[in-house]
């Protein structure tokens, strides 16, 4: 019973990094149809620049803040600068972020080096919380609480606000948008500022447990691939849904089989899109 | 009010509106008719620049929008109802209106406010929860008349408002359109259904091949044998 609790709340809290992941790659390629290779990058430099702040001031919420408002800003101005000149070449678009990907992953070796660093741990949450003779680490259990947290903000967001209304009837039909009057590019440019942001947050979240270092954006952005394509592109519910199937089944397969860990990954997926080629709850 | 002058449109290499000009005054329904493929709904994409003209010029209310994206244009004042309905299917009706809705010029009367909108078409007061996408095509249709209107246009782009309306239907779109142009609402109506346009227009046009090659009366282009059995087929 212990082993299928502890890799339970494991799966959860990778669920939950992968689901900050997924989110904002979902509703950038729902939105705008882009194939955002640079997801990684945003990530791995959220978790950078998080460990940077947060040797220079101490505070785990202060780096926190730092990075996710820098990635906002240069997903901002990628989106404004390259993405919004390249609008509905959707080929070009996405070569252009697997680019930057690389450019990204070369400027970040240069600056912190080869060796895996880890976001260093709020001191508040070391330490670990006991139930049912589990031992469990705090930092663990608040991670899954936060993800569930930003989950229903995003859903609260979209389906109960004007301005996620605009976004999801972006979604059906963004020219028509548009003939409304609506300032659909600054749309564009605040939802890939979002998505930017909350990849980032995975970063600084994620990066106590899984440390940043060369390959973890590539790594990262795999997964959460993977979760869009099974949870169905352009869905929240389904980022979610997803997120939850792979971080469980990547964490229980990693327990079982650890020799054959992408193996077990893409199995699910392969199986999910025979079954249903729009993936859970896919609109496209 | 809308004052379009000699616009040529191209599809990539397909050029599509070869030398368009018309005018449409406040208050007056302008009708365009012609076959399937002759540039009509071209025409009114020109003028919102979803596809913008490569050549000539769109003024709107003395302002030169040729270049002007569509957003700043509908939001200067012009309301969409564009072919095949185009309604957000994955919102609800309530959204479909919310999103659209925009404060009108100060020097507007009455503006269209949700209740208002609602009060003309009741069949969507009672859907306003429903998902836009399990309406039956004409209250679709009244949907994307309604979206237009919260939006608070002076000028009324329609692209085929009648398309797969039931006779019924298109009589109360007619009592709609006559009754929005008695408000002083200018109408730009692009139209198959000859008998609708002759009903409801101050002025016709008849297009043939990206070009405009009859403009008239309703009863001009009524009494002109020719031209209706030439372009329209009838």
């Amino acid at each position: 019973m212990t082993f299928w609790i502890i890799n339970t709340l494991n799966g959860l809290s990778l669920a939950m990094i992968l689901f900050l992941l997924a989110a904002g790659l979902t509703l950038i390629f729902g939105l705008m149809h882009i194939i955002n290779m640079a997801h990684g990058s945003f990530y791995l430099l959220g978790g950078y620049i998080a460990i940077t702040a947060i040797r220079l001031t101490g505070g785990f919420i202060f780096g926190a803040i730092v990075a996710v408002i820098a990635i906002a800003v240069i997903g901002a101005i990628i989106q404004r600068l390259f993405l919004a000149r390249l609008y509905k070449q959707e080929m070009r678009q996405a070569l252009l972020t697997l680019g930057l990907l690389f450019i990204v992953a070369d400027i970040a070796f240069f600056t912190w080096g080869g060796d895996p660093l880890l976001v260093p741990q709020p001191p508040l949450l070391q330490g670990a919380v006991h139930f049912w003779g589990i031992v469990y680490p705090l930092y663990r259990v608040f991670l899954i609480g936060c993800g569930l947290v930003i989950a229903f903000c995003l859903w609260a967001f979209l389906e109960r606000t004007t301005l996620g209304a605009i976004v999801r009837a972006g979604m059906d039909d963004e020219e028509m948008v548009r003939g409304l009057g609506i300032n659909v590019p600054l749309v564009f440019t605040g939802i890939f500022a979002l998505g930017a942001a909350l990849a980032a947050l995975g970063g600084v979240l994620g990066g106590p447990l899984l440390g940043m270092f060369p390959g973890a954006d590539f790594e990262v952005v795999l997964l959460a691939f993977v979760v869009v394509t099974v949870g169905g592109l352009g869905s929240i519910r389904g980022a979610f849904l997803g997120s939850l199937l792979v971080g469980l089944v990547d964490n229980f397969g990693n327990a079982w089989f650890p020799q054959l860990s992408l193996f077990t990954i893409f199995v699910p997926m392969v199986i999910v899109l025979a079954l249903k080629p729009t993936g859970l709850m896919g609109r496209v | 009010m809308l004052d379009v002058a000699d616009v040529h449109t191209y599809y990539g290499e397909g050029y599509v509106l070869q030398g368009v000009s018309l005018t449409v005054e406040p208050a007056s329904i302008v009708a365009v008719l012609g076959r399937n493929g002759v540039g009509k709904t071209t025409l009114i994409r020109t003028v919102i620049a979803f596809t913008p003209a490569r050549r000539g010029r769109v003024m709107f209310e003395d302002r030169d929008i040729t270049r002007w994206p569509s957003y700043r244009i509908a939001k200067a004042g012009m309301g969409l109802v564009p072919q095949g309905r185009r309604i957000f299917p994955s919102l609800s009706v309530r959204e479909n209106l919310e999103i659209a809705q925009r404060a009108a010029a100060t020097d507007i009367a009455e503006p269209w406010s949700l209740g208002r909108v609602l009060d003309l078409f009741p069949a969507l007061a009672e859907r306003l929860r429903n998902g836009a996408g399990t309406l039956s095509g004409g209250e679709q249709q009244m949907l994307t008349v309604a979206r237009a209107l919260v939006g608070n246009p002076r000028l009324l782009l329609m692209d085929e408002p009648t398309e797969g309306l039931s006779p019924h239907i298109v009589a109360e779109m007619k009592k709609l359109v006559v009754g929005l142009r008695a408000r002083g609402m200018a109408i730009l109506l692009v139209e198959q259904n000859l008998a609708f346009a002759l009903d409801v227009a101050d002025r016709v046009h008849v297009m043939d091949k990206g070009k405009i090659v009859f403009g008239g009366t309703p009863a001009e282009l009524d009494a002109d044998e020719t031209i209706k059995k030439t372009y329209l087929g009838v």
